[in-house]
């Protein structure tokens, strides 16, 4: 195994739970995010040299690829339930924390794009604005405006 | 961070099927151990004729030693929609739900075992043959499309060819 492909192996196995988020947040189908996952990993796993930061490069290839699957057979008319959190935690998740899960997912699926994906990269993604930046190819001041708007939004749904 | 952010934050993700790591990491590209290429060579008394045996030594390793192979072991699509693989050889699976699979692609064999259910295949051309084994029979190709359903009814085939 080549070195690059070693990093990207590991940065497979360290962060495979956000870069499914990220992906599950574009697709908003759990079988398409795993698509995405794969055939980003497959392009990966094939280039000749290393990007400066391969971490930020590797959260824009699933990106990229859960757009790609988008593009070619959109999200189901059914509303994802509850979007990128687990279904059901059993007894250990209270009434409330069920009830507050579902909410949050709603009010999700009701902002933009870049307002959703930003949160979802930014909250549960584990990345930071700078990198977000980076991988959307924005300058960071509209990556802050996004999230911010985006949480303002939130506040104001939750709060209905 | 705000309460709010924390809060959500706190909230358990989906999480993915235990079949990725599968999918994902089968695809690393496969390389052959590296020889003893670039060890520092002292004694100059041997001169050419133990560097040439050296090489030769090398070139018989290179020949000899077992050709890379990514191997799958079965594992069963329990979602209710098909999965994509996508093959270290660039081949692309459309697994059903319910089909059992496994599959090992190396630099001397291709093949897919189809234990049950259905498959669709897109088989990448110009890498030699590629067998779909089924417990009905066999089918060989050299790069196509094509879908193939593995039954416990099916009866076995009869004839056997080849596809290009």
């Amino acid at each position: 195994m080549t070195r690059l492909n070693g990093a990207l192996e590991r940065i497979y196995r360290n962060h495979r739970q956000p870069l499914y988020t990220c992906a599950l947040a574009v697709t908003r189908c759990p079988q398409r995010a795993e698509d995405a996952l794969q055939e980003a990993f497959y392009r990966l796993f094939r280039l000749e040299r290393a990007p400066d930061n391969l971490k930020a490069y590797v959260f824009r290839a699933v990106r990229n690829a859960a757009v790609d699957v988008v593009r070619r057979s959109p999200p189901p008319s059914e509303p994802l339930s509850p979007f990128i959190f687990a279904p059901d935690e059993g007894p250990r998740e209270t009434a409330e924390q069920s009830e507050f899960k579902r909410r949050v997912a709603e009010a999700l699926l009701t902002l933009s794009d870049e307002e959703r994906e930003t949160i979802v990269q930014h909250l549960w993604g584990e990345l930071r604005f700078q990198e977000i930046a980076q991988l959307r190819e924005v300058p960071l001041g509209t990556v802050s405006s996004w999230y911010r708007r985006g949480i303002e939004k939130l506040r104001t749904r939750l709060e209905e | 961070m705000e309460e709010l952010e924390v809060r959500m934050k706190s909230l358990p993700l989906r999480r993915p099927s235990s079949g990725l790591d599968a999918r994902v990491l089968s695809q690393i590209p496969g390389e052959r151990q590296a020889g003893a290429k670039g060890r520092p060579w002292h004694c100059r008394r041997w001169g050419w004729g133990l560097a040439a045996a050296v090489g030769v030594l090398l070139v018989l390793y290179a020949w000899l030693s077992p050709p890379t192979e990514v191997c799958v072991p079965a594992w069963r699509n329990s979602s209710a929609e098909p999965v994509h693989c996508v093959l270290a050889d660039g081949t692309r699976l459309r697994v059903f739900p319910d089909a059992t699979v496994a599959w090992k692609i190396g630099d001397q064999t291709r093949w897919v075992e189809l234990y049950e259910g259905q498959v669709e295949f897109d088989v990448a051309a110009g890498r030699g043959l590629f067998a779909v084994r089924t417990p009905s029979g066999r089918v060989e190709v050299v790069g196509t499309r094509f879908q193939v359903k593995a039954y416990r009814s099916d009866v076995p085939l009869r004839n056997q060819g080849k596809q290009s």
